[in-house]
């Protein structure tokens, strides 16, 4: 899930037109090399009085180094190295290794969203992307089969003002729940070390 | 994943043994049975908290959310993975369970059905018979019920932290809950819950927010 959140967030570049078809998204995004960005995610549930929201920072190095870190109100952090997946949780004061199922569900997101990563979203065979143009524009995902459809009914990304950020994505599940998460503070192209996404501190 | 499977199984285990009730007598003392009634959850809530679960030494993380009406011996619970994943979404209504969501491993209602038992535990109030209590030297309180063939023991110390434990026949404790202060909202901030055994393991909830609810409408319905 969260692989496929970042993947689908990347900005793509900062040129005029870089939403008006699917070959000018796949050429802004290979020109993206590293991002990292401020997130607030805000998850929303019929049962929940007001919206559960969880803050953090993430940082993406390609060809697929990912550090998706929760500062609250879990401290958590996803480091994807290479072929190496692993998920850490803040607890009784130290970070320890997290061996829940959405590290499982991670990895198979990872799997299956390796081919966006060039920008070309025809290539993966769990969505079905459709471009929608306006002020602002989306990219809108379907799951294609119905495994995947039993726990996500949807994904928009909606494209910022600014050319080349994606402002926030919208992901919504069966039953009406769904999952907001808006991005700021965003750096493109900044050098990242590799401890950043091999080291959990 | 087949760790998983374990600490789901594990999960699910220690509420399934049936006793003999012993006999007792029940307290009658006003004093004492004012004492000992619960105090904490609120009979018509709401809760969120941060679990750890832990089982031979490998943790798992989740943000629970608990809908519970003590009266009307009803639960809902949702577990969510930390990125906001639901994972679990299933109701308890007197016993009766319906599972609306849930991804493997979680999926089986063996689990969901220890899975509530454990939430009924830690958030409902002890019922049964008050078969023993009294005041410690320290100041602490010591009180014992005998419900549907389980005994319970709490342990109200100075400070406000409670100890709950659960015995089986032959008096070998199978699980032990502590809450500790403060309240928030009738709450415990942090409860342990530790389930003893082969096949143990704990959890830990520390508390995000929590609120009493007038009613559940529509809270136990998908």
């Amino acid at each position: 899930m969260l692989a496929l959140v970042f993947i689908l967030m990347m900005p793509a570049a900062v040129h005029a037109g870089w939403t008006e078809n699917w070959e000018s998204i796949r050429q802004a995004m290979v020109k993206v090399h590293s991002i990292s960005a401020d997130f607030t995610q805000k998850k929303n549930l019929r049962i929940l009085a007001r919206p559960l929201v969880s803050t953090g920072r993430f940082y993406y190095r390609a060809p697929g180094d990912l550090r998706w870190e929760y500062s609250s109100p879990l401290k958590n952090v996803l480091l994807v190295h290479g072929d190496k997946v692993a998920m850490y949780v803040w607890n009784n004061g130290s970070f320890t290794k997290d061996e829940g199922p959405q590290l499982e569900a991670t990895r198979i997101v990872m799997e299956q969203i390796a081919t966006w990563l060039n920008g070309n979203f025809h290539d993966n065979r769990a969505f079905t992307p459709e471009l929608k143009p306006g002020n602002p524009a989306s990219i809108v995902l379907v799951p294609a089969r119905d495994a995947l459809a039993k726990f996500i009914k949807q994904i928009t990304l909606r494209l910022s003002g600014t050319p080349g950020v994606i402002s926030s994505i919208e992901i919504l599940e069966p039953q009406g729940s769904s999952t907001v998460i808006e991005f700021s503070h965003i750096s493109l192209n900044t050098e990242i070390s590799d401890t950043t996404f091999e080291r959990v501190k | 994943m087949k760790y998983l499977l374990l600490v789901f199984l594990a999960l699910t285990i220690t509420s399934c043994r049936t006793l003999t009730p012993p006999p007792h007598t029940v307290v009658t003392d006003p004093y004492l049975r004012e004492q000992c009634a619960p105090a904490g959850s609120p009979a018509i809530f709401r809760a969120v908290h941060v679990i750890h679960a832990t089982i031979h030494g490998k943790t798992s993380s989740f943000i629970g959310i608990t809908i519970g009406d003590v009266p009307a011996d009803s639960l809902r619970a949702t577990l969510l993975s930390v990125e906001g994943m639901v994972l679990l979404d299933a109701v308890d209504v007197k016993g009766h369970i319906t599972i609306f969501q849930a991804m493997y491993p979680l999926d089986s209602e063996i689990f969901v059905r220890g899975l509530f038992d454990d939430i009924k535990f830690m958030f409902f109030p002890l019922s049964g018979d008050l078969v023993s209590a009294k005041v410690n030297p320290d100041g602490s309180l010591t009180c014992a019920w005998i419900d549907n063939n389980r005994e319970f023991k709490k342990n109200a110390g100075p400070s406000g932290e409670l100890v709950v434990s659960e015995y089986n026949a032959d008096h070998r404790e199978m699980r032990q809950v502590k809450l500790r202060p403060p309240l928030m909202k009738g709450f415990y901030k942090q409860m342990r819950m530790e389930a003893y055994g082969m096949r143990g393991y704990s959890l830990s909830l520390d508390l995000l927010e929590s609120e009493p609810l007038e009613h559940v409408d529509g809270l136990f319905s998908r």
